[in-house]
């Protein structure tokens, strides 16, 4: 007998496919103020690239994506990948500035009542659809009849609008949205593609909006193939675009193409070999010589929000117990992780909010730490005192274990790099942390069934308000995103939606100050949007989701 | 690569005069084996650090003194996972093969001596199950089963069962018709008895051999899982799981890859040079 029968010849390595990343810059349906966002700063300094140079028309931008997106429909996903493609492709009604001021984009001017109930948008004219269909009131009216319809299964841009009581066209150049109670966020809302005016035209003849936009935005739409990317082709007689914009007209850049490469060695290697003119989450280890690079730049937007957290369980096992949940808190080193795993590009978070949120309270970082001493001693208070040969303590027989599920798919390397620095730390202290990796279907179903102890998250919003959609009792799992399972927290987060001024930021601070100090969350990190470059990349704005703005972009030559 | 080794070690053997079991080409792999052995029930013998020891101040240090094979993004020693990690992957790897043999011992001897019907039915089976490349089928159990070792253990134990069970089917067959089976019979012992005392054990014995190489496959088979991410959970050190840790850091890192990938390399041939010279040596009646 030879001994080839025995083996099965085929054998090799598989490509490693990380998948899409539903749960980076998730959004969520929140009620966010005008004033919150014209609060709201950013720390980014003016971005190195605005390099002083006359744009040049021309040339095809590649980027590199490391995330993909299953929906090209920006009226029925809340996907941050949709948003920045289809910027490029839908127009919204107004625009708002990096400065968070409104400007002018498809409306020309807008009046708004005292009471935040009648808003009255006053249409450019002329503006047509890239399939020549005009862009009038109707055309506005039809968009959001759509996402208001429940047939249309639209769930973020339907909160971005609220709750609409009507939207009226009374003549072809004017579009009146009315609500029956006090609704300030809508600028806002109106601002981001999730809102974007497609045409009419073509929405109602589409069987299905999945894999196609057709917009009156700066680009057309060419291709959009998941799991792949898209390809999209300047319109030019394009003449309508933001009031933030640094320039009128087309768009500089002839066409722009995105591709998905997941694979971040991959990204990183198209960047530096020229294949690709920008990328989205330069990795973290050669953040720095990407920097060092004179040929590639690096500029980083930290998002608005909540920080990158574990929540803690605090409906059962061990994190029921405050002390042992204050003394995981207190047990781990995240700076330490954080450092380790992103070489020092991304911050550690001080508080459960990012510092660029409306009412981030920065006293909170003086209230808790990494603190060894005091993780033992809550830990002896709290009973867990016999340690067996590993160094985990137990109590009653049962071992101080938790476990913490995430959806592997959407978890990078370097969250796996802290996740591992974080087990390691909390061992010191006595935990047996767990990690259960489950993909998409399992973590839903995990969650909902309450089997877990810690979940990680993090989500994108200028606006406090993000709080009431993790930490009030109304969103536990299954119905929303409260993983810790907290309920103390419904009258002051309730409380703070109708607050004004002073006595808002009260109540947020006090939120923020139990959230830490009950330890119903361990903020990390400070998530942070980092577009790799080549410097030949040039006039990149921002938009007030932390991404990139191609419409004025341009490459030199 | 099998070929090669096979001529490689048939070459060898024929110009070597004297005694065939101290030859270089077994001594050498046997010791290597029998220190993976070792590095597998006593780690702490080789190394004096903890495999998930997290030091900030040794974060992608290169391979040197305190550091031989370097050290990862969380400067964790990549010798100590590496050492560490050999329980693990030479753990599914023996137990993969077990699993494998005792499977392909139940199916073959079933699909050799079954009646016909039932007996063209699983030799339609162990094809159908040839056909599919063995990481295939592994994939598809770790994705019924989940993941972990012990899943991994029983994904590549399953998916080898086919190629065992063809191998027992053959030598069953070849035994049936020996003279002593006849004898057997003629001496009235009962089928079942007739099966248990010398079809299978002597069927089993070319097996012995083949599942020593196949351990090198089944180490090789659970590493690709974990490199995919669908083998061990982490912070497990088994070997694939340290390739890709490492694959990440390719440019600014290679050692993380590359020495823990050397090791399975030289292991997985090791293993497998073993089982050919055995497989030779038993061939060729070369008991000493």
């Amino acid at each position: 007998m030879s001994p080839s029968d025995f083996h099965t010849p085929h054998r090799g390595w598989l490509p490693h496919h990380r998948g899409s990343a539903p749960a980076r810059g998730r959004h969520l349906r929140a009620a966010v103020t005008a004033i919150a966002l014209l609060a709201a700063g950013y720390s980014a300094s003016a971005a190195d690239n605005q390099a002083a140079g006359k744009p040049v028309a021309g040339g095809t931008l590649t980027f590199g994506l490391a995330s993909d997106t299953a929906i090209i429909d920006p009226s029925i996903t809340g996907s941050s990948i949709t948003a920045l493609i289809t910027r490029n492709l839908v127009d919204s009604l107004v625009g708002q500035a990096e400065d968070n001021r409104f400007t002018p984009w498809l409306a020309e001017r807008w009046e708004v009542n005292a009471d935040n109930t009648v808003y009255t948008f006053h249409l450019r004219r002329g503006v047509t659809f890239s399939d020549g269909t005009p862009l009038d009131a109707a055309a506005v009216k039809f968009n959001f009849d759509r996402i208001l319809d429940p047939k249309t299964t639209s769930s973020y841009s339907k909160s971005l609008l609220g709750p609409v009581a009507e939207i009226a066209a009374p003549d072809a150049a004017t579009v009146v949205i009315s609500y029956k109670q006090s609704f300030a966020p809508l600028l806002q809302g109106l601002s981001l593609p999730y809102l974007g005016i497609q045409s009419p035209t073509y929405l109602r003849d589409a069987k299905s909006t999945t894999n196609t936009v057709v917009g009156s935005g700066p680009f057309v739409l060419e291709s959009f193939t998941k799991g792949s990317g898209s390809r999209l082709t300047k319109r030019a007689d394009y003449n309508w675009g933001p009031g933030y914009a640094a320039h009128q007209g087309p768009a500089h850049l002839d066409a722009i193409v995105f591709r998905y490469l997941p694979e971040s060695s991959v990204r990183l290697g198209a960047l530096s070999s020229g294949q690709v003119q920008a990328i989205d989450e330069v990795p973290p280890a050669n953040f720095r010589s990407v920097q060092a690079d004179n040929r590639l730049q690096v500029v980083t937007r930290e998002n608005p929000g909540v920080n990158r957290s574990l929540f803690l369980n605090t409906s059962k096992g061990p994190f029921a117990d405050a002390r042992v949940r204050q003394a995981f808190q207190s047990a781990i080193d995240a700076p330490g992780a954080v450092k380790a795993a992103f070489f020092g590009s991304l911050k550690a978070a001080d508080n459960i909010l990012g510092p660029s949120t409306l009412y981030y309270d920065p006293t909170i970082a003086k209230s808790w730490g990494f603190d060894p001493q005091k993780a033992a001693k809550l830990l002896d208070d709290a009973g867990w005192t016999v340690r067996d040969g590993d160094g985990i303590r137990s109590k009653g027989g049962e071992r101080l274990s938790v476990r913490f599920v995430y959806d592997a798919a959407a978890w990078g390397a370097s969250d796996l790099t802290v996740a591992q620095a974080v087990q390691f730390s909390v061992k010191k202290a006595g935990f047996d942390l767990q990690l259960d990796p489950v993909d998409a279907g399992g973590y839903t179903a995990r969650t909902a069934a309450n089997d877990y102890d810690l979940i990680s998250l993090y989500y994108v919003r200028a606006e406090p308000d993000i709080l009431r959609t993790v930490f009030h009792s109304a969103y536990i799992p299954p119905n929303g995103a409260n993983n810790a399972r907290v309920k103390s927290l419904d009258e002051i987060l309730t409380k703070a939606i109708g607050a004004s001024g002073d006595e808002r930021q009260r109540l947020y601070s006090q939120a923020q100050a139990e959230i830490i100090g009950q330890a119903y969350a361990v903020p990390l990190y400070v998530v942070a949007y980092q577009l790799g470059a080549s410097k030949k990349l040039q006039g990149i704005s921002w938009a007030t989701n932390a991404k990139p703005n191609l419409y004025d972009a341009w490459l030199a030559r | 690569m099998s070929q090669a080794l096979d001529v490689i070690a048939r070459v060898r053997n024929g110009n070597r005069a004297g005694n065939p079991w101290r030859a270089p080409g077994l001594i050498i792999p046997l010791a290597f084996v029998l220190l993976l052995l070792a590095a597998a029930a006593m780690p702490q013998w080789f190394t004096a650090l903890a495999p998930d020891a997290v030091d900030t101040d040794a974060i992608l240090l290169p391979p040197g003194p305190g550091h031989w094979f370097g050290a990862d993004q969380l400067g964790r020693d990549v010798f100590t996972r590496v050492i560490y990690g050999t329980s693990q992957s030479l753990g599914i790897g023996i137990g993969a093969t077990l699993i494998g043999c005792a499977g392909g011992v139940l199916l073959g001897t079933a699909a050799g001596l079954a009646p016909p019907v039932l007996q063209r039915l699983l030799v339609r089976l162990i094809d159908i199950l040839l056909a599919f490349p063995e990481i295939l089928l592994a994939l598809l159990i770790i994705a019924v089963l989940g993941r972990g070792p012990t899943n991994t253990l029983l994904a590549v134990g399953l998916s080898s069962i086919a190629g065992y069970a063809r191998l027992v089917r053959s030598q069953v067959l070849r035994v049936w018709q020996s003279g002593y089976v006849e004898h057997a019979v003629s001496l009235g012992e009962s089928t079942p008895a007739i099966i248990a005392r010398h079809v299978v054990p002597n069927a089993v014995r070319p097996l012995v051999v083949l599942a020593t190489i196949g351990v090198g496959n089944a180490v090789l088979s659970a590493s690709a899982l974990s490199f995919i991410g669908l083998g061990v959970v982490p912070p497990a050190a088994e070997w694939g799981a340290l390739l890709a840790d490492g694959r990440n850091f390719l440019d600014t890192a290679p050692w993380i890859s590359f020495l823990p990938a050397t090791v399975v390399a030289i292991s997985v041939i090791a293993i497998t040079i073993l089982g050919r010279r055995l497989q030779l040596l038993l061939s060729q009646g070369g008991e000493p």
